[in-house]
C-alpha cells in the first residue's frame, strides 16, 4: 500500500494509548485499530482533524506516502 | 414489509427446489431413453419416440386429394413435424438426444447455482462476493443455453436433411437462437458485474474512518 499510517509513532509521542485516543476522539477502537494497522481504505476529514488535534500533529505526521516500488 | 420479503423468498425457494426435482426427473429420462434405443427393447414401443422434428418449406401431395366430391391439388408450406421413416438409420437421433441432454443439464446448473444463492440468503449473506460470482454464473450458463442447443440442432438438421430427399417435400434448415435469452443473460451479467463493484464499493465504506 502507498500511504502508511504512523499513528503508533504519534501515540508513543504523546505517551497515549489507542485505547485513551479512542475515547477523547469519540471513535471506536475498532476504526482506530483499521487506521493503525494500515488496512483503511480512507479517512474522513474530520476524522483527521480530531486526531491531529488530540495528539498535537499535522495529518503529514499520521499518513506518509511510501512509493510500491 | 421485511417479514412480506421473506415469505416471497421461501416461496421463490420452495418452487426453486420442486423445479430443480423436475429437471432432474428430465435428466433421467432422457438417460432412459438413450438406454431404450440402444437396447431396443421389446415391451416399449420405441419406434413411437424415433423420427425428428422438421421444418418444412413446401410439402405436395402427389396426388389430388377429394375435398367435398371435388379433386384438388393440395399442399402444405411452412411448418414444422415430426418425420418417421420406417427402417431408417436413426443414428443422427443420439446427435439429437445430445442436445436435448445438454439444453437439460444447463437448465439444472442454472437451478443449481440459484439454490446457492437461495442458501446464502436464507443464512443472511446477501451482500457477499460469492453471490456476485453465481450470478455472473448464471448469465453465462442461460446465453449457453440460447446458443449450444441451437447449435446442435443445425448441425444436426444439416447432416440429415442434406442427404434427405423425399419426392414432394422441401425441407428448411433454419439457425433458430432465442435473442431474448441472449439478451436475458446479458442483463444478468451486467447486474452481477454491478453487484460485484457494489460490494467493493461497500467495503471501501466499511473501511472509511
Amino acid at each position: 500500500m502507498a500511504i502508511v499510517t504512523n499513528l503508533d509513532v504519534q501515540l508513543a509521542k504523546n505517551k497515549m494509548t489507542l485505547t485513551e485516543l479512542s475515547e477523547r476522539v469519540n471513535i471506536t477502537m475498532a476504526n482506530l485499530s483499521i487506521l493503525k494497522s494500515g488496512k483503511a481504505r480512507a479517512v474522513r476529514f474530520s476524522t483527521l482533524e480530531l486526531i491531529c488535534q488530540e495528539l498535537n500533529c499535522t495529518p503529514g505526521d499520521i499518513l506518509e506516502f511510501v512509493p510500491d516500488n | 414489509m421485511a417479514l412480506r420479503n421473506s415469505q416471497i423468498l421461501k416461496i421463490i425457494k420452495s418452487i426453486v427446489s420442486i423445479l430443480w426435482v423436475l429437471q432432474w426427473a428430465v435428466l433421467i429420462s432422457i438417460i432412459i431413453y438413450v438406454l431404450l434405443l440402444i437396447l431396443n427393447v421389446d415391451f416399449f414401443n420405441v419406434d413411437v419416440l424415433k423420427g425428428f422434428k422438421i421444418h418444412f418449406a413446401k410439402i405436395d401431395f402427389l396426388k389430388p386429394i377429394v375435398i367435398d366430391g371435388k379433386e384438388h391439388i393440395v399442399k402444405l408450406t411452412n411448418g414444422e413435424g415430426r418425420l418417421h421413416i420406417e427402417n431408417f438409420n436413426q443414428s443422427f437421433i443420439y446427435m439429437r438426444i445430445l442436445g436435448a441432454f445438454i439444453d437439460s443439464f444447463l437448465y439444472l446448473l442454472i437451478l443449481y447455482l440459484l439454490r446457492k444463492i437461495f442458501k446464502n440468503l436464507t443464512t443472511s449473506q446477501f451482500f457477499i462476493p460469492e453471490n456476485g460470482v453465481l450470478l455472473r454464473k448464471i448469465g453465462f450458463t442461460i446465453i449457453a443455453l440460447a446458443i449450444v442447443p441451437a447449435i446442435i440442432h443445425f448441425i444436426t438438421d444439416a447432416m440429415v436433411l442434406n442427404s434427405l430427399q423425399i419426392e414432394g417435400v422441401t425441407f428448411k434448415n433454419e439457425f433458430n437462437f432465442d435473442l431474448q435469452t441472449i439478451l436475458l443473460g446479458i442483463l444478468v451479467f451486467v447486474i452481477s458485474i454491478v453487484f460485484l463493484r457494489g460490494i467493493e464499493l461497500k467495503k471501501d465504506q466499511e473501511l472509511t474512518i
